[in-house]
């Protein structure tokens, strides 16, 4: 104790002194399974989480509550309406799934796989205000694995980055580590998308004849990642060249009001690539899909 | 043999344990959902300069390493950043304590602004390694909302954090020209 007492700063000093050299050439990642200590720390102050949980379900109950009954009459009425409009749809749609199931058929198309689901409430946020991720109130026990694609009602939500218990953090498509594969529906065109410091992400690796207009929607691919294709992810906002006259900077504003988010859908059916990762991967797997991503659709055109 | 027997300081210890641990979880599930950036509020950090201000050096050590894995193990900022931004606090701190006077309003104001805003400038750097078109300005337009409305609230949070130091009769401060003795 008395070496503690007599070297103790100086020990301090020197880690403060060389920590930081053994971070910054570190590669600065975030993603991964909780640590032996991280899980003792959760596990201690897990009681301290249950009742914020507890308390931020309520809050959001009550509140939620009260808005619904806030013009439930007029909303009622307006989706009777809807309800009308969409039995007819519904009745057309059919018809058109029968013809559909009959040319898959005919060209001997793989049958697509149907996608299972949890939904999960948002409890709470980053609380470094920068980074952005989520923890939803569905983890391990409802079967929820991290690299799982997080989806809302208006289009893409994150990648589910951490699962424990009866929690999963989600890493939004905004967090400057969140990279997926994307489309611009018009033209087909492929890309990375990035988050980024903002609420804004950048399309990567479009070239100047990729013809992206703004207003333009972009898409997930399906091709990489656990995110089925087709679904929204968000739209062109701006379009700005870079200074090197060729490629450009497409910054595109998510589908998804993040700050809004209270409930997400958990897509249980991870992709076939994600699987294979999962089993060979080991820990790492995570940062294995993230490294991937960009080198290959880097030389894809 | 050691005495087994739970002393205040002990129970002052695991009460500010309970305390850290309330705030990181307020800032993740009240603060972090407000959409509006002049309420990005880091508790956290005022918590931590505090404890590296008044406690003694070992028993800090540990609050703000409990603080930092209990964050890493909620937030997605990149490994070891909170470790490493909190022991630079931590000696930093304690390093301007042994220098000045720091129990005056005022220096505790500079004090803590510089010390925060080191942390925006860390994160900086590791937010330039993914976001390469990220440039000082907009990082400087982003945060200091959130910059400058937490320097504002720290004089209050450090007073209330005070007054829960005095609650269990705990005398946090140090006396520093002895500590500079010891260590020496």
């Amino acid at each position: 104790m008395n070496v503690i007492r007599k070297y103790g700063f100086f020990i301090l000093l020197a880690a403060a002194i060389l920590y930081p050299f053994v971070f910054y050439s570190s590669d600065l990642a975030a993603r991964r399974e909780l640590s032996f200590a991280e899980r003792i720390v959760y596990t201690v102050s897990r009681p301290i989480q249950f009742v914020f949980t507890l308390f931020t379900d309520e809050a959001h109950t009550v509140f939620s509550s009260y808005i619904s009954l806030r013009g439930a009459r007029e909303e009622a009425l307006a989706l009777n309406e809807k309800n009308a409009k969409l039995n007819v749809q519904l009745q057309m749609l059919r018809e058109v799934e029968i013809e559909n199931t009959r040319m898959r058929k005919l060209l001997n198309f793989v049958k697509q796989v149907e996608v299972k689901f949890v939904s999960g409430h948002v409890q709470s946020g980053d609380p470094s205000f920068v980074y952005k991720s989520v923890r939803l109130n569905r983890g391990e026990a409802e079967g929820v694995l991290p690299g799982m694609a997080v989806v809302a009602a208006e289009g893409a939500v994150g990648i589910v980055m951490r699962s424990k218990g009866s929690f999963s953090d989600v890493l939004l498509l905004t967090d400057p580590n969140s990279d997926i594969d994307v489309i611009v529906s018009r033209n087909r065109r492929r890309g990375v998308l990035q988050g980024s410091s903002g609420q804004v992400m950048f399309l990567k690796y479009s070239d100047r004849g990729s013809r992206v207009q703004v207003g333009d929607e972009v898409v997930t691919s399906g091709l990489t990642g656990a995110f089925p294709r087709g679904i929204t992810v968000g739209h062109v906002s701006r379009i700005k060249m870079e200074s090197d006259g060729v490629s450009q900077i497409v910054e595109v504003d998510p589908a998804v009001n993040f700050s809004e988010l209270s409930e997400a859908l958990i897509l249980l059916q991870p992709s076939h690539e994600v699987e294979i990762i999962r089993r060979i991967g080991g820990n790492d797997w995570m940062r294995q899909i993230i490294d991937s991503v960009p080198v290959r659709s880097a030389g894809e055109k | 043999m050691p005495s087994m027997r739970i002393t205040p300081r002990h129970f002052h210890f695991f009460a500010s344990l309970f305390l850290c641990g309330m705030c990181v979880y307020f800032q993740a599930f009240v603060f972090s959902r407000f959409e509006n950036v002049w309420l990005n509020l880091d508790l956290i950090t005022i918590i931590v300069f505090y404890t590296a201000v008044e406690h003694h050096l070992f028993g800090a050590f540990l609050r703000i390493s409990f603080l930092a894995v209990l964050l890493h193990s909620i937030s997605a900022v990149p490994d070891g950043f909170y470790l490493m931004y909190y022991l630079i606090v931590l000696v930093a701190a304690s390093l301007i304590s042994r220098m000045l006077v720091i129990h005056n309003l005022l220096s505790q104001f500079i004090s803590f602004a510089a010390l925060f805003a080191l942390k925006f400038i860390l994160l900086y750097f590791v937010m330039r390694s993914s976001v390469r078109t990220l440039s000082f300005i907009d990082w400087f337009l982003l945060v200091s909302p959130g910059f400058l409305s937490t320097t504002l609230v720290s004089l209050p949070v450090f007073a209330a954090l005070s007054e829960f130091d005095r609650l269990f009769e705990f005398g946090a401060v140090r006396n520093r020209k002895q500590e500079i003795a010891d260590s020496l």
